[in-house]
Parts: C-alpha cells; structure tokens; sequence
C-alpha cells in the first residue's frame, strides 16, 4: 500500500495474524463440511458485521445504533448497479467488481454526510440521532416509493441475463461465500493497520478520554469521521455480498432492521471491544448460544405448552448480561487477564 | 529575552461570574514561571483559553508573534503549547508507552512522525522521567504520582515550546515534589522551552522553582515579580492569609 510505513504494514501483520488463522480454520471447515456450510457462512456473516462495526464502535466508544443503515446503503448500491449493467446489455462477472466498489463508495458517502453532523454530538446524543437516520432513511424508500419502495429490489433475473443461470447459482452460493471470506480478511487487516498507526492511537484516545484527546491535540471530529466512513464501507460491501449477491433480494423492512445493530454491539461487546480477536470470539459465541437456545432449550418449552417464538431472546438475554457483567472488556479482555505467559499473551490482539 | 507568549486583555465570563477581567501577562522563551493564587482566582481558566479549551470572551493570545485567538486546541499544540491536568488524565487502558507515544504522535512533530517513531521517542522520554520501569503497564495502574510524572512525560513528548503544568504538584509528598520540580528543570535545560506551573498552596515549590512569579486574585493579575519579592508582598499575603497581616 502506497505511503504506508512498512513497519506499521509489518506491525498490523503481526496484530492480524492470530485472527486470519481463525477465518482460515473457518474456511477450511466450509470446504471440508459441505452440510454445515451455510451455519459457517452465518457465523462468517456476524464476525465481519462485528469487525466492521468494531472499527468504530469499540475503537471509538460511540455507539452507533443507525450502523445497519451502511449494509442497506451497500445492498442498494450493488442492486443499482446490476440492474444498471444488466440493462445496458453488459455481460460476465465484471458486475461484482462494479458492485462492489459502487457499494462502498455510496456508504462512504453516507458516512461522510452523517459523520460530519452527528459526529459532532456526544454519547447519548450520538447514539440517538444514527437511529433516526436509519429510520429516517427506512420511511423515505419507503413512503417516497424510492428503489422499489416497501418492496425493494429483486435482482435475480438481472443477475442470470449477465452470468447465465449456472453462473448465478456459483455466485449466489460459493462465489459470494468466498467472497465474504476476502471481505473478512480485508477487514481484519485494516483494522490492523488502523491499531498500528496514527489513527488507531488518536481513536483510543478518544475513547479513552476525549477530553484529554483534545486538549493534547487531537483533532478529534477528523479522526472520528474517518474511522466512521472505513466502518461504513466494509459495512456497505457486507451488505451487498450477503444481502444483494447471495440473497438476491434488498426488501427496506428487513436491510434497515435495527435488530442487525444490536447484534452487531452484542458480539463486539462480548468478543472484546477494540480488539482484533474480539469480533470472532463474539461471533461464535453468540450464533452458539442462539442455537443451543434455539434447538434445544425453545423444544422444551414448546413441550411443556409455551409458545417458542422469540423466545430465546429471553434466554438470551440473562446469558448475555451474565457475561458482560463477568468479562467487561469481553472474552479477549477475559484471555488477557488469564494468560500470563507473555508468549501465547502476544497472540491475543 | 524574546517574547513567547502573550496575553492580551483576556476576559472571559461564566453566565454571570467573570472568571477573567482583563488579564495581560507575557512568557519570554525558556522561562520558568509560576501563577499562583488561591482556589477560584482563574488560574484553570486562563490555561484552557491559552489552550484553546476555552475561546475568551474579549482579548487575544499572541504567540510567537501571531495571534491565536481563533485557533482549535489541536492547532495550537502544533504550534507548540503543551499542557497536564491538575486531575491527570492518562488513557487508563492504554500503557504508559503508548500514552507518551499519543503526546509525540500529535504534538508539534505531528504529521511528521510515524507511530514507530513515536514509541521510539516515548522510550527516550520515559527514561528521562525514570519512568522506563513501568513502560507495559497500562496506564490506570499507576499510583498518583506516578500518573502526574506520565502526564509531564507526555506532554514533555508534544516537543512543546510552552509547556504549562496544571497544579502539577498538588497533594503530593515533598519526596516527589521535589522529583517533579527536579524533572522539570532538567527537560527545560535539555530542551529548552518555557514552563508555566499553576501553584495553589505549595510555596516552597514556587521559591524552588520559579524564576517570575504571576499572582492572580478573582481573575485578575495582582502582583507579578520574583517569587522571594512576590511572596512577601503584603497584598499577596492578605489575598492568601484573609486579611490578618
């Protein structure tokens, strides 16, 4: 990468690794278990939403509730340009690439214009206004019967006009899985080089002491909005792989649903906010306990003549709670404070 | 000696308290100086409007030469204004080499260093304050004391020309008030900025410390001289001891 110090390159690699290992155990388990394929792709699915969040919610401490916003904005987008390159007669997989890149530029642009306002709000304040845009956003597809209003985009006869029906059954399933997999580890070094340099510092101090960040001159509201519009566009490209590629479909009531945000604090939280490792941990500690709940404690209660239906939630709750209250810094912060040896502690980023 | 620093008429006002009346003083280069007064004379408040904290709401601040009245506290740190809190605030879940490393990463060498060089001058810097012992630790686990030596070590990392210390010896033993004052005077020599400390009761430190002392009362600067002249001063004994003299 042009004008990054290769120490820091050599640094974020060092930082990164231990995660990369973990997405490549994860993909060698996706190839080797067809059966539990999509399982794994589900797990995949909620630690990239974790790490991309991750870079700034748990380096920066703010809270942003509106997050799922940039994986609608990214969904749309690469929507737009299917139907865009499939109109205009264009043919083969130069789609995704157009997508793709579409998809982050216009969440970026989000980000920019959300950042530079809300960001100049703090805590609760912050938190409260991100909610109103992705609502806002929501009801404005919706009500102004924008981008197929409240029945949005279907794509998937544009994607079989541009790679045939065979190509759009690969792309749907092991290309966009694959994909997915690229996108992780992206993420993951980015959130590398984003620790190991300037940025990084400039973030924890901000959420450390924000105060303290500004006074000893930190341009808190430029580093801020940056870390927002990196979050944001790993965001939007997420939600293109999953959500447009792989599902076909961006519906507003689902791509908007703030259900996604709260999960995305919840694995964040419980991983370890701020760490490379954390959004991982997060992940599969959360789709497990939501399985256990879900195919084994929600069976019991159905026995005993309790409707099941979101029940788990409620289970899931105490565990969640039971465990942040446990390990507030999360798993990682858990690892760190047991591992003494400073050996196997360096692998803990 | 040249002029560093000056403050201009500075007034600044709180609803309908004016914590500021019309402050004038001037910093030369490489001066230590002190601003002592008691509790609610203003001292924190002239420090956050140098600082940029504060925008004053009448005056200005000169310094080196240009006015800085309008600038962003980050700006001004690249200038060369550094500063502690009377209440330390290191990052606590960050260690002491990297706190130091923030203070050089984007203090006056800011955008001209990487984060490797950074830490590498936090190593240096931290040598210097004989805090090199507690470098991995993260920052929350030091003792008081230790996290007023790190917020000096971190500001002594912004490369200051004007390095101003907020009751940087407040409620601390003589043993490390004396090793702060003693850091102090060593990083002034080394490299020679100006220092400002704001005193409040410790004397001893003042006459130990300062070359010009700057005494303020209900915002305004009352008596400003050598600290032996100044602290014998009969008005600055009547502001401190209510009267009795």
């Amino acid at each position: 990468m042009p004008g990054v110090d290769p120490w820091v390159l050599r640094e974020a690699l060092r930082r990164s690794a231990p995660t990369l290992v973990f997405y490549l155990a994860l993909l060698a388990l996706y190839l080797a278990m067809p059966q539990y394929s999509q399982f794994i792709a589900m797990i995949l699915f909620y630690a990239i939403l974790g790490q991309a969040f991750n870079i700034f919610m748990g380096m920066t401490g703010y809270v942003d509730f509106g997050y799922v916003a940039f994986l609608a904005s990214g969904a749309y987008a690469f929507s737009l340009a299917v139907i865009a390159l499939s109109e205009a007669g264009v043919t083969g997989w130069i789609f995704i690439p157009v997508g793709l890149a579409f998809a982050a530029i216009v969440a970026a642009t989000l980000a920019s214009i959300v950042g530079a306002i809300a960001l100049r709000l703090r805590g609760a304040y912050f938190a409260i206004a991100t909610i109103g845009v992705n609502e806002g956003l929501r009801y404005f597809v919706e009500g102004a019967n924008l981008l197929g209003g409240s029945i949005g985009l279907y794509i998937v006869k544009n994607l079989k006009a541009l790679v045939g029906k065979e190509g759009y059954q690969l792309a749907a399933t092991l290309l966009a899985d694959l994909l997915m997999f690229l996108l992780a580890a992206v993420t993951v070094l980015v959130t590398g080089i984003i620790l190991s340099s300037r940025l990084g510092y400039a973030l924890q101090a901000i959420r450390e002491d924000e105060d303290a960040a500004r006074a000893l001159g930190i341009n808190v509201t430029k580093y801020k909005v940056t870390a927002f519009i990196i979050s944001g566009m790993l965001g939007g490209m997420l939600g293109a792989l999953n959500w447009a590629l792989k599902g076909g479909v961006v519906e507003p009531a689902h791509v908007f649903m703030i259900h996604y945000t709260v999960e995305a604090i919840v694995i964040v939280m419980l991983g370890g906010a701020g760490t490379l490792l954390g959004p991982v941990f997060g992940a599969i500690t959360y789709i497990g306990l939501n399985y256990v709940s879900n195919v084994y404690i929600a069976p019991i209660l159905e026995s005993m003549g309790i409707k099941a239906t979101g029940l788990h939630l409620i289970i899931l709750a105490p565990i969640l709670l039971a465990i942040i209250i446990a390990a507030p810094n999360g798993i990682v912060g858990l690892l760190k404070e047991r591992i003494k040896n400073p050996r196997i502690r360096s692998f803990i980023t | 000696m040249a002029e560093l620093l000056r403050v201009e008429g500075v007034v600044k006002r709180f609803g309908g308290i004016t914590a500021l009346d019309g402050v004038s003083l001037t910093i030369e280069q490489g001066e230590l100086m002190a601003i002592i007064g008691p509790n609610g004379s203003g001292k924190t408040t002239l420090f956050n409007v140098i600082n940029g904290v504060l925008k004053p709401d009448a005056g200005k601040i000169v310094f080196e030469g240009r006015d800085i009245t309008g600038l962003p506290p980050y700006k001004r740190v690249a200038l060369g204004i550094a500063r502690t809190f009377q209440i330390p605030k290191p990052w606590p879940n960050l260690t002491v080499r990297e706190n130091v490393a923030i203070g050089a990463l984007f203090g006056r060498m800011q955008g001209r260093i990487g984060a490797r060089e950074a830490l590498e001058i936090a190593d240096e810097i931290l040598e210097i304050v004989g805090l090199s012992g507690k470098a991995g630790v993260e920052a929350g686990k030091l003792t008081v004391p230790e996290k007023k030596v790190l917020e000096l070590a971190r500001a002594i990392a912004m490369r200051p020309k004007l390095l101003m210390l907020d009751e940087v010896v407040a409620g601390m033993s003589p043993k490390d008030a004396d090793r702060i004052v003693d850091v102090v005077k060593k990083i002034r020599g080394e490299y020679n900025i100006s220092v400002v400390s704001l005193v409040e009761h410790v004397m001893r430190v003042v006459t130990k410390f300062a070359e010009r002392v700057v005494v303020m009362n209900q915002g305004r600067v009352i008596r400003e001289g050598p600290p032996e002249e100044v602290l014998r001063d009969p008005l600055v004994q009547r502001v401190y001891l209510g009267g009795a003299l």
